[in-house]
């Protein structure tokens, strides 16, 4: 659905590139991460994708052609969620809902029920002034949603949000995914990539640096150790995973002693990213 | 057409919920009652003030056409500030498209404001149609400051600022009327001074159409030009 092959973007007066012979490709129906600490070129990626930045070398396109040719009429097929909350403060939510709405031929749900879908209903009538920023970001997020895109890209999504919502919209997020949507998040929230993206890409000063499923990412860094505290002892014992099975030594100690704990060491994404990148996603 | 509504309507609320443009959108009202009621009371105390009848009535029509300009401006400026620009610029929508709906409003506003000083003003009398064609090139003074503001000016403030130079660059033109030389024809980069000079020669009889014409054609060269900047600077944010 989205491809993207050596491309590059430098922005004018500035000598270092943003972002450098990216190569990636999103499938239909797939969440894709771009995972990396601020400046990365997260958001710049995504601005070529939806068009708001020309010049750019090397290929991006959606659906077989090349972003530079497509016309107005991608703006019916995608949907973006910015990562700052962009409204008029003076209209209201259900205002600024029915103001974008009416440029596209398709409607998802009607205003009310998209504001309902992120728990601002009651706030349909008040001035988006008036909103917290993690409300201006949920009304962001359903006003992304509106014409029912095919190809969602969301920044930061739950930027701004307390626990309770930024749970809300990670359900509503692989709702989306679950009727087919194509959903492209940046974010330096280690856990919402971890709990949402079928695959996530390291972005590291415009470079990506691993892609990969988040599972493989975290295998593949971790140490094949299983530890266990047993009874008595302040320090873990570890047993390599490797022939776990036939290690008399393991098995005997199960049998004999007391197990207080017992974890296999599978780093998180967050170590994995400063493993692989040596910088740390804040 | 609906569209055109669409943008109206939303221009209206935001106009209703702010005291400074709402304060503003009275300008035509409030200049239409001084050119009418209040200058010719105060032509008692003054006589000499009717010898520059036509100057008060083109300055009420240029001043009704930057007041509704600046309110344009002001709302363009609100969407450069809350970077509503990003959520207009990925609509299915041309920044041409986007332009002339959001002009439109304070273009027919600003026209409308001037017929009422030109035609019903009552200082100077014209006749209809010329009084309708002055009026439309005085309406278009309206987008051309929206453009000029929201291209330049980085914020609201400085939108003020921009507002106060822009309201005495306009006036210069006038100056030729009272120091005519050939120094006066460097004035007419400044698109209104055709109008006035239009505006003069409805009143004295003499190539009107002339003036009109060349007027109209700056107008829409400046328009051509500031429509690209506001593209460039503005919808394509470089």
């Amino acid at each position: 659905m989205i491809q993207v092959s050596e491309l590059s973007f430098t922005y004018p007066q500035r000598q270092q590139a943003a972002i450098a012979d990216l190569n990636f490709d999103i499938a239909a129906g797939e969440i894709f991460g771009f995972l990396g600490p601020s400046g990365a070129g997260k958001t710049t990626t995504q601005k070529i994708l939806f068009k708001l930045l020309p010049g750019y070398q090397g290929s991006a396109s959606i659906d077989g052609i090349e972003v530079r040719d497509w016309g107005i009429e991608l703006y019916h097929r995608i949907g973006v969620s910015f990562e700052l909350p962009n409204h008029y403060l003076k209209l209201t939510a259900l205002e600024n809902l029915q103001f974008f709405g009416d440029f596209y031929r398709k409607q998802y749900r009607k205003p009310i029920d998209l504001l309902a879908m992120v728990g601002l209903e009651n706030a349909a009538n008040e001035k988006v002034g008036a909103f917290s920023k993690g409300m201006k970001m949920r009304l962001n997020f359903v006003r992304a949603l509106q014409h029912d895109p095919e190809i969602l890209f969301l920044d930061e999504p739950t930027s701004g949000m307390d626990p309770a919502n930024a749970h809300l919209v990670k359900d509503l997020i692989r709702q989306l995914q679950q009727e087919g949507k194509t959903i492209f998040i940046t974010t330096h929230q280690m856990y919402d990539a971890q709990e949402l993206c079928d695959r996530v890409a390291f972005l590291v000063d415009g470079r990506i640096r691993a892609l990969d499923t988040p599972k493989s990412l975290q295998l593949a860094y971790s140490r094949k150790t299983v530890d266990v505290l047993f009874k008595g002892d302040e320090l873990v014992k570890s047993y390599g995973l490797d022939g776990l099975g036939q290690n008399s030594g393991f098995w005997q100690d199960l049998q004999t002693r007391e197990v207080v704990t017992i974890h296999s060491r599978e780093a998180s994404l967050d170590a994995v990213f400063m493993e692989v990148t040596g910088k740390s996603l804040s | 057409m609906h569209r055109l509504y669409h943008f109206a309507r939303q221009e209206f609320r935001h106009i209703s919920r702010d005291q400074m443009l709402f304060l503003f959108m009275m300008a035509p009202l409030v200049l239409f009652a001084f050119v009418h009621w209040a200058v010719p009371a105060l032509e008692h105390a003054f006589p000499v003030i009717t010898g520059y009848y036509p100057y008060i009535s083109m300055f009420g029509a240029m001043q009704t056409s930057i007041m509704m300009g600046f309110i344009s401006a002001f709302i363009l400026l609100e969407e450069k500030d809350e970077e509503v620009i990003q959520a207009l610029r990925i609509l299915p929508l041309r920044a041409s498209t986007f332009l002339t709906y959001r002009l439109t409003g304070a273009t027919l506003l600003a026209t409308v404001g001037a017929w009422l000083i030109i035609r019903w003003g009552g200082l100077v009398l014209v006749r209809e149609v010329p009084a309708i064609l002055l009026a439309t090139q005085f309406g278009l003074l309206a987008p051309l400051i929206s453009l000029v503001v929201s291209t330049f000016a980085r914020n609201k403030i400085e939108g003020l600022a921009y507002f106060k130079i822009l309201d005495l660059i306009i006036l210069l033109p006038m100056v030729s009327f009272f120091f005519p030389g050939w120094w006066t024809w460097l004035l007419a980069v400044v698109p209104v001074f055709w109008s006035f000079h239009a505006y003069e020669s409805a009143i004295h009889g003499s190539h009107f159409a002339l003036w009109m014409l060349t007027g109209f054609l700056v107008y829409a060269l400046a328009m051509r030009i500031l429509g690209h900047w506001f593209r460039k600077k503005v919808w394509n944010g470089l």
